[in-house]
């Protein structure tokens, strides 16, 4: 085990070394490369920063400022399913639940219960001419 | 999160290592840089608030995802090229073929006489990396290059700590074996790779 770790760290010494004869055209290139990463990176946190803090809204607001046409389209789309909701949920419909409710039970047949009663059998043959 | 100094402090500290260990995968300078390029941006772009301590194992994963949609691609392009060309000579035998048995047939042919300067036992190392099979290679170079403890090479390389030490196992033996092959004993390699 310790023989290979040995042979290991022997042949990784001298890939460390050979690194520092490495072209300068290729060490340009990889700089530049970082340079790239680095300035990817720094408008990565900054967005990250700007949705960390209310950036959302502000994301928003950009979208609205770009599209305003949409945007004002949009908006009376709003309003208007906002005001037939309204109306909807708020209009007083009692007595129209009570008609719709007599109705039904008119149109449907009678009860089970209703033929087990006695007292609806008295009830009827009184009314009944 | 990490700061802009941190990633640029790391980048510098493994673009080097990144793109030689690339070089030695997919054997083509010009993709290797193509691939850490992506790597880094990637690292840069993707894994901004991740702590720095967490950039070594996240750029070797990131590095060996690129190679590896690398390969893939090259796999799909070869396999029209051999469609459209001919239908025969297909020399298809997996990931896992060990290239070293056919070098070291070559290699007796080609035996060194002379002694070698370090100049030849870099180049002749490299070759012997570059024939490595694939995970073998990622192993040692993660583990002893990058200086990755196996947990972290674990991670990195989607696979058990077992597997980890196996690999490395075996690239060592394979390493040492061509060396000696090539006429290194291991005194030799000491003297160039410096006794520690």
């Amino acid at each position: 085990m310790n023989q290979e770790h040995d042979t290991a760290k022997q042949i990784i010494h001298l890939l460390n070394d050979n690194l520092a004869s490495m072209d300068a055209t290729t060490i340009n290139k990889l700089a530049q490369a970082r340079q790239r990463a680095v300035s990817a990176h720094a408008l990565s946190t900054q967005s990250l920063t700007d949705l960390q803090q209310g950036g959302v809204l502000r994301l928003f607001g950009s979208y609205f400022h770009h599209h305003p046409a949409f945007s004002a389209g949009l908006l009376c789309c709003l309003v208007l399913l906002t005001v037939l909701t309204v109306q909807q949920f708020s209009a007083p419909s009692n007595d129209q639940d009570i008609e719709q409710s007599d109705g039904f039970l008119l149109a449907s047949d009678l009860p089970p219960e209703a033929y087990v009663d006695r007292g609806f059998d008295q009830w009827l043959e009184k009314t009944s001419y | 999160m990490a700061t802009p100094e941190e990633l640029s402090e790391f980048l510098a500290q493994v673009e080097r290592r990144a793109f030689k260990q690339t070089a030695y995968a997919v054997r083509d300078d010009h993709v290797a840089m193509d691939i850490v390029q992506d790597s880094m941006l990637k690292l840069a772009e993707k894994y901004a608030k991740q702590p720095a301590s967490e950039y070594p194992m996240l750029f070797q994963r990131i590095l060996q995802n690129t190679m590896r949609d690398y390969w893939r691609r090259q796999k799909v392009r070869n396999l029209w090229t051999t469609l459209l060309s001919s239908f025969g000579g297909g020399d298809d035998e997996g990931d896992e073929r060990d290239p070293l048995e056919t070098l070291q047939s070559d290699d007796e042919q080609h035996q060194p006489q002379a002694q070698l300067e370090s100049r030849q036992t870099i180049t002749i190392i490299e070759q012997a990396i570059k024939t490595l099979p694939t995970r073998q290679r990622e192993a040692f170079m993660m583990r002893y290059w990058e200086e990755l403890d196996v947990a972290e090479t674990a991670k990195a390389m989607g696979c058990s700590q077992g597997s980890v030490k196996t690999h490395c196992s075996r690239a060592v033996h394979a390493l040492a074996r061509i060396m000696e092959s090539q006429g290194f004993s291991k005194q030799e390699l000491g003297k160039f790779g410096g006794e520690r």
